[in-house]
């Protein structure tokens, strides 16, 4: 059942875990989701511009490249002034946008950082994960100091390609355990629950957004949006044939019910069902070229790489996706996780799983990987020590992975090593969101990023040096 | 529940006694002025009974009935000179309009509002209704209780499932008899807070091995307790082999040397009682992982709960220390644990918690945690030593229940069942795979099949969460899809039986009947005037018994109006 939803991707390895998004809205008093909306509006009317130093035009680079001629020609703009009121009064010209593109990871469920990095030589590490740990002379060779599971095979390929940067010791100042909170705060790009009602991507897009906003500038696949996207129009959806219209049976054409819908979702007696209704009907049309026939050629991975299919598709069909994501689940291995070096252990189907997908993604995309950049992150690592069923419980320091165009291959920021910990768990000593301000202020060109991380030093000084250009 | 406000009488003129409660429906509705049997009043002219029985049951004597009935004029009815009932009801007022409130309360305390539900709370009352919901346990549901035995696993044991085979037919079947109790039930709130339990207590119905143990868990926590004690839930919860193995609690050992297993206790923290704001700190994680290590299962495919001294280690615990005040005082065993789990759901964190998300739940997200309805849900469940139903009660008699109309919407599962219940479709045993196969397909690609949510936290009930772009062009599609009753033939899925009898004479009394039987009030006027415009129609084209009644049936389940709850 239910293998033909995005949304449910991990289903085959899945344990008890994660893969899908925004679940904090309940159980944080702080951060229920109705005042979501009317605060998002605030939060976005403090909002400053981001302003960004790219020469090129997006639309530009597009018409120039010739891609998607197609897809451009069914392109429908939404405007962004009728989703955020006066906010996007602010917002710089979206001329100025360039033709680089995000796609946003996350592995919902808190993975392992050891087992996509593992010291090198490290008895501590060794003795206390008997079994699970992955031997040295199994792992892929990042340098003298690490290695990769040796599921990764493509991630390695990219890192010889120069293509793939790790950030271990990676996470949050704020040392809260929960799966939902530092999911919630990650989402954000806070080190706070409570402050924030958006998520980091969505003040980017807002923040950044033009007179006429793309239907299509960001994607979010799975059920519902990925909470980094909130306070954005960003659309939501499990697969591409899903954002077909259908009228079959009822007599009524497809075209009918379009002008219907069109008609009836400007009187919506929400803002939420307003905007999104309206959204809906401007992206069926403008997905329609290929939304009907979109499905992966044979031997595209499952799993994981369900999620990852709509985005290799939009990209390489020439739609002018800015930022993408998709949440990938089945991380949370409370217990037998495996050795590292058997194919049918869990922590081993989940490495594999997830390298496979990327390997599928960047393959498909082709020339397209070269203005496409990955992020992969979990909202924290594992205990170092394994617990008496082979399992690993909630931790702090994970790892981080850039993957793709204007990467500096290799490891970056501070590694404090397993005798220094945090009660046990790796210590967190690179801040998540040097990461993320380093991608969007270089690779997207973003100068002022003190609206997209409120209180947080932003600049090229507090960078890890990730990226190159 | 002393604040809580019940000034509006919305009791009919006559009163009812509690032991008319099951038949007083059919029985006000022989006493109303139509000459109908039972049927027909309830399906026949569903359109018609609403209208003319929220004029009969207005309690205001003098203003003009709220809505025209459909049947008493030949010529369209202008749904623009009729306000929306929505709108009529100010908020905060306590003078609302009762054919507003009937609806309000049928949307929000059922998974979709039907002529039949629609007379029924009018008929008794709200206050009454509420309450005859409450005491589930005396409502006669075994028509729908007949009906689940076709899906004979959502019934059984494990071991039973282990016998009979195919148990990974569990989830289908589970997930289609949740939905089937959702349409047919007439227990609607009991399903409801089924619901809500199920997602606040969550088991993934897809999480080998537990899915064949959740039909149990389903019946002896979730529905034993749904308007129970929490206190007993929660235990029951803590020793339900479903739950043991969905969060590992089932294989976590403290002998020798080895580390418990933190999964479960750091859920129950956070999720099941005290909230990740209770107080706790990773100390107190770590000593209730150590107190409840040894609660397994004696078998993992078919057992139930055991508790093995032999994995068991007190911990830190035994030498002092204490989980937000909660000490052993001798207690050892499944003794200590089941005390902390008590003290745990009597905590007044817990009591506020649970308010709170029942608030959420069913009055809106706009509800604050220290909000004065919130505060008196949870004295009402501590003061009733963790009852629940005094806690919904509380809730659904207060003034900000009575204003919340038009603020929540419907999460896929309650569109989806809402569909079914609006479409009026009939329950065909030999459909029963049918059903099943679009429950999963249609609430897969929505992203809410039935107890399948992965990870412990349940579905979350927030608007944005499920209103997105694709999620309203899946939505759009199921009300096409569902415009026929998913294609079952007559008499499971009959036209008439929304448009009602005689035949509407135009295309725009076809349209507003559509609408009084499909959403319980007219359509707005702007959603109105589009569906005639994109269909090429208007108010007065002749409706002849070839025109295209699932065309319109479609349009008026795609309205915004039918996303809300």
């Amino acid at each position: 059942m239910n293998n033909d939803t995005a949304n449910n991707t991990a289903r085959n390895t899945a344990k008890n875990t994660a893969n899908d998004t925004a679940r904090h809205e309940v159980n944080d008093p702080e951060d229920n989701g109705a005042s979501e909306v009317g605060a998002s509006l605030t939060d976005l009317d403090a909002a400053v511009a981001v302003p960004l130093l790219g020469p090129m035009s997006r639309r530009k680079f597009l018409a120039v490249s010739g891609v998607g001629a197609t897809a451009l020609a069914a392109t429908v703009y939404l405007r962004p002034s009728a989703f955020y009121g006066q906010a996007s009064a602010a917002a710089i010209s979206s001329t100025a946008k360039t033709d680089r593109i995000i796609v946003n990871i996350f592995l919902r469920g808190a993975a392992d950082g050891l087992s996509f990095l593992s010291p090198l030589g490290d008895s501590t590490y060794q003795s206390l994960r008997p079994g699970v740990a992955i031997p040295d002379a199994s792992a892929l060779a990042v340098n003298g100091q690490f290695g990769l599971h040796p599921g990764a095979v493509r991630i390695k390929a990219l890192l010889d390609a120069g293509q793939a940067a790790f950030i271990p010791a990676a996470g949050s100042p704020n040392s809260n355990r929960s799966h939902f909170s530092a999911q919630a705060m990650m989402d954000k790009g806070s080190s706070s629950d409570a402050t924030l009602s958006t998520g980091w991507l969505g003040r980017y897009l807002v923040a950044t957004s033009g007179a006429a906003e793309d239907a299509l500038r960001a994607v979010s696949i799975g059920n519902g949006l990925q909470p980094s996207l909130r306070g954005s129009t960003a659309i939501a959806t499990p697969t591409l044939q899903s954002l077909s219209l259908l009228s079959a049976g009822t007599g009524a054409s497809s075209s009918q019910v379009q002008t219907a819908l069109r008609a009836m979702y400007p009187a919506a007696p929400t803002d939420l069902l307003r905007i999104q209704g309206e959204a809906a009907t401007a992206i069926v049309a403008e997905i329609a070229p290929i939304a009907a026939t979109s499905t992966p050629p044979s031997g595209w991975p499952s799993g994981f790489g369900t999620a990852l299919w709509p985005i290799a598709k939009l990209i390489a069909a020439g739609y002018p996706i800015e930022i993408a994501t998709a949440d990938l689940g089945g991380w949370d291995e409370h217990d037998a996780m495996g050795s590292a070096t058997d194919p049918t252990g869990n922590q081993h189907k989940l490495v594999a799983g997830l390298d496979a997908a990327l390997g599928a993604f960047f393959d498909y995309i082709g020339g397209a990987a070269a203005r496409t950049t990955v992020i992969i992150t979990t909202e924290f690592g594992r205990r170092i020590a394994i617990n008496g069923s082979g399992g690993t419980d909630h931790g702090r320091g994970m790892v981080m992975m850039v993957l793709g165009a204007g990467v500096n291959p290799g490891v970056h920021g501070d590694w404090p090593g397993l005798i220094d910990t945090e009660n046990g768990d790796v210590k967190v000593v690179n801040d998540f969101r040097k990461v993320y301000a380093e991608v969007l202020g270089r690779r997207m060109r973003a100068t002022d990023l003190s609206a997209v991380f409120p209180g947080f030093d932003t600049s090229p000084s507090n960078w890890l040096g990730v990226t190159s250009g | 529940m002393n604040d809580v406000d019940t000034s509006i009488d919305d009791s009919p003129a006559e009163s009812v006694t509690p032991t008319d409660l099951n038949e007083s429906a059919a029985t006000k509705g022989d006493r109303s002025r139509f000459s109908l049997d039972r049927r027909s009043l309830l399906f026949g002219v569903g359109a018609a009974a609403i209208a003319a029985t929220a004029a009969a049951c207005d309690p205001e004597p003098s203003p003009p009935p709220p809505t025209a009935a459909p049947t008493t004029t030949a010529a369209p009815t202008t749904t623009t000179s009729i306000p929306p009932t929505t709108t009529t009801t100010q908020p905060g007022s306590v003078t609302g309009d009762l054919s507003a409130q009937v609806l309000h309360a049928a949307r929000r305390l059922s998974f979709g509002p039907t002529p039949a539900l629609l007379t029924e709370i009018r008929s008794i009352g709200i206050t009454a209704w509420i309450d005859q919901q409450l005491a589930w346990e005396s409502i006669d549901d075994s028509a729908v209780e007949a009906m689940l035995t076709s899906y004979p696993r959502s019934l059984m044991t494990a071991a039973e499932i282990t016998a009979l085979g195919s148990a990974f037919r569990t989830r289908g079947e589970m997930a289609a008899a949740t939905i089937t109790r959702a349409v047919w039930s007439r227990r609607q709130l009991h399903e409801l807070l089924v619901d809500f339990w199920s997602n606040h207590l969550n088991i993934d119905l897809n999480h080998d091995p537990s899915t064949r143990h959740k039909p149990t868990d389903d019946r002896d926590v979730i529905r034993r307790y749904s308007t129970g004690r929490f206190a007993d839930m929660l235990v029951a919860s803590a020793k339900s082999p479903a739950m043991l193995l969905y969060l590992d609690q089932a294989l976590s050992r403290a002998d020798g040397n080895r580390l418990p297993i933190e999964n479960y206790a750091r859920e129950m923290l956070e999720l099941h009682t005290v909230g990740v704001d209770g107080g706790y700190d990773e100390t107190d994680v770590k000593e209730v992982a150590y107190l409840l290590s040894g609660w397994t299962v004696t078998s993992r495919n078919d057992g139930g709960f055991t508790f093995r001294s032999a994995w068991h280690k007190m911990g830190p615990l035994a030498s002092g220390g204490d989980v937000l005040g909660w000490k052993p005082n001798g207690l050892t065993g499944v003794a200590a644990g089941e005390s902390l789990l008590v003290y745990l759901a009597r905590h007044e964190k817990t009591a506020n918690r649970l308010a709170h998300k029942l608030a959420v739940r069913f009055i809106g997200e706009h509800i604050k945690p220290t909000d004065a309805v919130v505060v008196a849900a949870a004295q009402a469940y501590q003061s009733n030593d963790t009852a629940i139903a005094p806690m919904v009660r509380s809730l659904l008699l207060s003034s900000e229940f009575r204003s919340s109309a038009g603020r929540k919407m419907r999460r896929p599962i309650e569109y989806f069942a809402g569909l079914l219940r609006a479409v009026q479709l009939q329950w065909d045993p030999a459909r029963s795979t049918n059903l099943m196969s679009s429950v999963t397909s249609q609430l897969g690609l929505l992203g809410q099949i039935p107890l399948s949510w992965e990870t412990p936290d349940g579905y979350p009930d927030s608007d944005a969460r499920w209103t997105t772009a694709g999620a309203m062009v899946a939505r759009w599609n199921l009300a096409t899809s569902s415009s026929n009753g998913f294609g079952a033939p007559a008499p499971q899925f009959d036209a008439s039986r929304i448009l009602g009898t005689p035949a509407p004479s135009t295309v725009g009394e076809a349209l507003d009947r559509a609408a009084l039987a499909l959403l319980g009030e007219p359509l707005e006027a702007s959603a109105r005037t589009a569906i005639l415009s994109a269909s090429g129609q208007t108010n007065t084209t002749v409706w002849k018994p070839t025109s295209n009644a699932r065309a319109l049936f479609a349009y008026v389940l795609q309205t915004p109006q039918n996303q809300m709850r």
